[in-house]
């Protein structure tokens, strides 16, 4: 076992620091660690005498960690550290659902043209209820990845991928809607030709109406996901780092 | 009489004012990591000034957040990543400033401790 590993793991608990600060203070007080005990070996201490020293002036005290985690506290981890524990996860619960009804709302407002609701078929229903279990989805993540306070990034990565799945099929819905349409009006154009221009009016609007709110999700989504993953890459990169560093 | 200097020693947390003066002032001789930092105060103290190295860490973060210190991470031979701190023009021109009011504070002290006076 390496002669860091304890005190670098005392001080990875004790740190209630989100990632990647977490890891670079890890990192960083590894690579100092380590560099000490050479120093001193260098001033003629035995390695072991060098490695206990080293440990001893590295030892975590409260006070200082729970000084560098006020330092590193994001903006709204400090507006929270303002409340008790339970009013704090009430916080935090009050700002999820805000999170949320924000998105919902949102999807409303950045899907631009309200003639698109109206003149989408049915594939629409389909279209807004995988939006809707996916912007759910994504708020959860948001709130795993840059809100909660101990993240570690198998929690964070854990259901990302059914975000960017959850896009794949808003494509699907959204083309299938479109082609379908199009069989519906070759069917009625054969049975009536009179009127298969008319019908072919109304799938061109139809159609393409859903596929764009379809495709309009999807992208949405698809930017959620790759903004989620960066951070979870990043998050896991500096925890093997730092993993890395105390071994 | 003598012109005051802008800042002025905080006498409510006098251990940190110190410790912040004594990074600051060791960093105007070059980037250093922080474990450098704590030996080099260490030995030109001649041992007055021993810092558990973790105490080290939220003053070196602090002061990076205020823009006063920067730090640059690097990487060894081994592959191994390193930060080091550098004064910032900003901690230039606000370290001349405050080793001028040490010096104030100093003088103030021994006048107040010894009895001198004008």
């Amino acid at each position: 076992m390496s002669w860091k590993r304890d005190v670098l793991r005392e001080i990875d608990a004790r740190l209630d620091l989100p990632q990647p600060a977490r890891s670079r203070v890890i990192l960083e007080i590894a690579a100092d660690l380590e560099d000490t005990s050479h120093m001193l070996m260098e001033r003629g201490l035995s390695p072991e005498e060098a490695r206990e020293q080293a440990i001893r002036r590295f030892e975590p005290r409260g006070e200082a960690l729970s000084e560098i985690t006020t330092v590193h506290a994001a903006g709204l981890q400090r507006f929270l550290g303002r409340f008790s524990g339970a009013g704090r996860r009430r916080w935090e619960r009050a700002l999820l659902l805000l999170l949320f009804l924000f998105l919902l709302l949102g999807t409303r407002v950045l899907l631009p043209a309200p003639d698109l609701f109206k003149n989408a078929g049915p594939g629409l229903l389909a279209v807004v209820t995988v939006t809707v279990g996916a912007l759910l989805l994504s708020s959860f993540k948001l709130y795993d990845v840059f809100v909660r306070p101990r993240q570690d990034s198998r929690r964070m990565r854990r259901g990302l991928d059914w975000i960017l799945g959850l896009a794949g099929v808003e494509v699907f819905v959204g083309l299938s809607a479109f082609w379908l349409g199009l069989y519906g009006v070759a069917g009625r154009s054969a049975e009536d030709p009179a009127t298969s221009l008319l019908y072919l009016f109304e799938w061109l609007v139809e159609g393409t109406a859903t596929a764009i709110l379809a495709l309009q999700a999807a992208v949405l989504l698809s930017l959620l996901w790759y903004l989620l993953s960066r951070r979870t890459e990043t998050v896991a990169r500096f925890e093997a780092e730092a993993l890395m560093a105390a071994d | 009489m003598e012109a005051m200097s802008r800042l002025h020693v905080d006498t409510s947390n006098l251990s940190r004012s110190c410790n912040e003066a004594l990074i600051l002032g060791s960093l105007r001789g070059g980037p250093r990591h922080g474990y450098q930092l704590a030996l080099e105060i260490e030995e030109r103290s001649k041992g007055m000034f021993s810092f558990n190295h973790g105490t080290l860490y939220p003053i070196l973060h602090r002061l990076e957040k205020t823009g006063l210190i920067s730090g640059s991470w690097s990487q060894d031979g081994g592959g191994r990543r390193r930060k080091s701190y550098e004064l910032t023009r900003k901690g230039e021109k606000h370290t001349r400033e405050l080793l001028e009011a040490w010096d104030e504070f100093q003088d103030a002290f021994h006048s107040a401790v010894k009895g001198e006076g004008p």
